[in-house]
């Protein structure tokens, strides 16, 4: 299954060449080899999976026609509702908490005739880079079990990487996809900010979330975009937009020019410095022209995103509080606030607790003016000089991450030190651009991505390149050694 | 350069609703500014004639109607999914706060 694009493998399934049943079963022969060390998945439904493909393998061929991804097993971050399944985010606070409906996207891929096998472990509420924030597993880097495997949407990596599946869901909020992606060797796309709607994703900062694939290739990402993509009353920001994301197959790049920021390349190690300049190398040789660019404002990006992104936490995770969702720690001399206290106290952990207290902070009075108004200011400046970039060529190349996969707990003691490993990939969520990450060249025998972005709603730009490059490289079909 | 006090982190977190224990509170403090200490950085960069209101994309966003309408067949369900729901109504603590005797 690893080597078919879903294309294919959707073919095979829709004339009755390939079972349903048989990929779901493939999917839960993987989990059991891979799950016990990984322990990427949060929960898997197998008998729902088994019962669904039954169904499907069941429809005529006219019938699974009507299917874009008949068959096609999938997994979902755990912060993405699937109506009557848990969804916890990773955190002890919605630990019991089920879902009322599904979120748009769930809905889409279900309509289609894709099945949802399992839901992935990740960061509580997606703040992390490495799922070591996860309140109930640290999941492992199928490359090296001692690694971790990115993060947020760590677990939806791994799931790509291990052959569990063809494509799972993550959202990306700072790099929570293109990172793990980037980590695990897989394909991760961070659509266009408004380009899939984001009802039933639960929020954590609003102006920066999206929802996005991992895929093996941008073939397979595109594939799924185009059952994804579209505007949904349900909610405001998602845009109506004449999406296409039929790749072509043309033999010639479909750009022409491509910049990078100079002082990235520059802050990067010779061995990731060498992968990075073998794409470079790549492009050239294909008639690309490859130049670099200066801008002051990208080497504040990091510093921008940690004032705006945990404001908007700090509000989105008020709603908290014991009430009305998840678990509720209460003693029976409790006041109310007592009781809100306990109960978030006990249910966020550590990493969580902080983004909520310094996001709390940069919106205080005598503060709000100094971080998170300046900011703000900022974040419009970063967007006019991007657009400048933008008018002087098709796309910008950069390494996803300074480095590749790091030691299980070896930034878990220095906050900043771990925000450092978003610090090229939160550019694209301050400006609400689409960006990919895509296996570059390995170093030292591990994944290191390289990561494409193009202005906001060139989606299909993105996709079109990564997807030609895929056709002349081979760097996205290493996959990690089998147990 | 900006440092969160011992007291204001005892504001933030009784804001915030959590409550630490004396070393949570000091380590997060520290945290916390060298945090701080790290994005301050962007003080240096000038934002005259920038505007502080800011819109991920340029297009108008379409509101629904605002019109009052149920989950499923009722609210039942919703409020049903929390661990003090009495009698189809959310149930919360005594919200005023004794006198300490």
């Amino acid at each position: 299954m690893k080597e078919q694009s879903i294309e294919s493998l959707v073919k095979d399934v829709t004339r009755g060449a390939v079972k349903a049943t048989e990929l779901v079963e493939n999917s839960f022969d993987q989990i059991n080899r891979w799950e016990p060390e990984c322990q990427a998945l949060l929960r898997s439904h197998q008998e729902k999976a088994e019962a669904q493909a039954a169904a499907i393998d069941a429809l005529t061929p006219a019938q699974r026609e009507e299917l874009p991804l008949a068959g096609l097993p999938v997994v979902i971050k755990d912060n993405i509702a699937v109506e009557g399944e848990p969804l916890t985010c990773a955190s002890y606070i919605l630990e019991n908490y089920r879902a009322d409906y599904n979120a748009l996207v769930v809905e889409r891929l279900k309509q289609a005739g894709a099945i949802i096998i399992a839901q992935s472990n990740m960061d509580e509420f997606a703040m992390g880079s490495s799922t070591e924030n996860s309140a109930f597993q640290v999941t492992k880097n199928p490359w090296d079990l001692t690694r971790v495997p990115g993060g947020s949407s760590g677990g939806s990596a791994v799931s790509v990487a291990t052959g569990y599946t063809l494509c799972a869901l993550g959202s990306d909020t700072g790099g929570s996809i293109r990172q793990p992606a980037s980590y695990c060797g897989v394909t991760g796309f961070k659509p266009s900010y408004g380009t899939i709607s984001r009802y039933g994703l639960v929020a954590f900062a609003s102006s920066f979330d999206q929802i996005g694939p991992f895929t093996r290739t941008a073939e397979d990402a595109a594939k799924i975009m185009q059952v994804l993509v579209g505007r949904d009353a349900r909610d405001s920001t998602s845009q109506q937009h004449p999406w296409d994301f039929t790749l072509s197959c043309e033999v010639a790049p479909p750009v022409r020019k491509v910049r990078y920021p100079i002082s990235f390349i520059e802050q990067l190690g010779k061995a990731e410095r060498e992968s990075f300049e073998a794409v470079v190398q790549v492009l050239e040789a294909h008639g690309v022209v490859v130049e670099p660019v200066v801008s002051e404002l990208w080497t504040h990006a990091l510093a921008m995103y940690y004032i705006l992104a945990p404001a908007e936490a700090s509000s989105n995770l008020a709603r908290f509080d014991g009430v009305r969702y998840g678990n509720r720690q209460e003693e029976s001399e409790d006041s109310l606030v007592k009781m809100v206290t306990r109960t978030r106290s006990q249910g966020f952990g550590p990493e969580v607790q902080r983004r909520i207290l310094l996001g709390n902070f940069t919106l205080s009075a005598g503060y709000a003016d100094k971080y998170f108004q300046h900011a703000q200011k900022v974040r419009n400046k970063l967007k006019q000089e991007l657009d400048r970039v933008f008018e002087g060529c098709d796309l910008v190349l950069m390494p996803t991450t300074p480095q590749v996969a790091f030691k299980i707990g070896e930034k878990t003691a220095d906050p900043m030190t771990m925000y450092l490993a978003d610090i090229y990939t939160v550019v694209a969520n301050l400006i609400g651009a689409a960006a990919i990450s895509i296996p570059g060249p390995s170093v030292g025998g591990l994944p290191f991505g390289v990561q494409l972005m193009a202005g906001q709603f060139q989606d299909q730009a993105v996709l079109e390149t990564a997807h030609w490059l895929q056709q002349v490289t081979d760097f996205h079909r290493s996959s990690p050694a089998e147990l | 350069m900006t440092k969160i006090s011992e007291q204001f982190m005892g504001e933030l977190a009784s804001r915030t609703r959590l409550e630490l224990s004396g070393q949570e509170m000091m380590d997060l403090r520290e945290q916390l500014n060298t945090i701080l200490g790290y994005v301050d950085a962007l003080q240096e960069v000038s934002v005259e004639e920038c505007d502080d209101s800011y819109n991920v994309h340029p297009n108008a966003l379409e509101l629904r109607p605002d019109e009052p309408r149920l989950m499923g067949d009722s609210g039942q369900q919703l409020v049903s999914r929390s661990v003090g729901a009495t009698d189809g109504f959310y149930r919360v603590p005594r919200v005023l706060e004794q006198e300490e005797s």
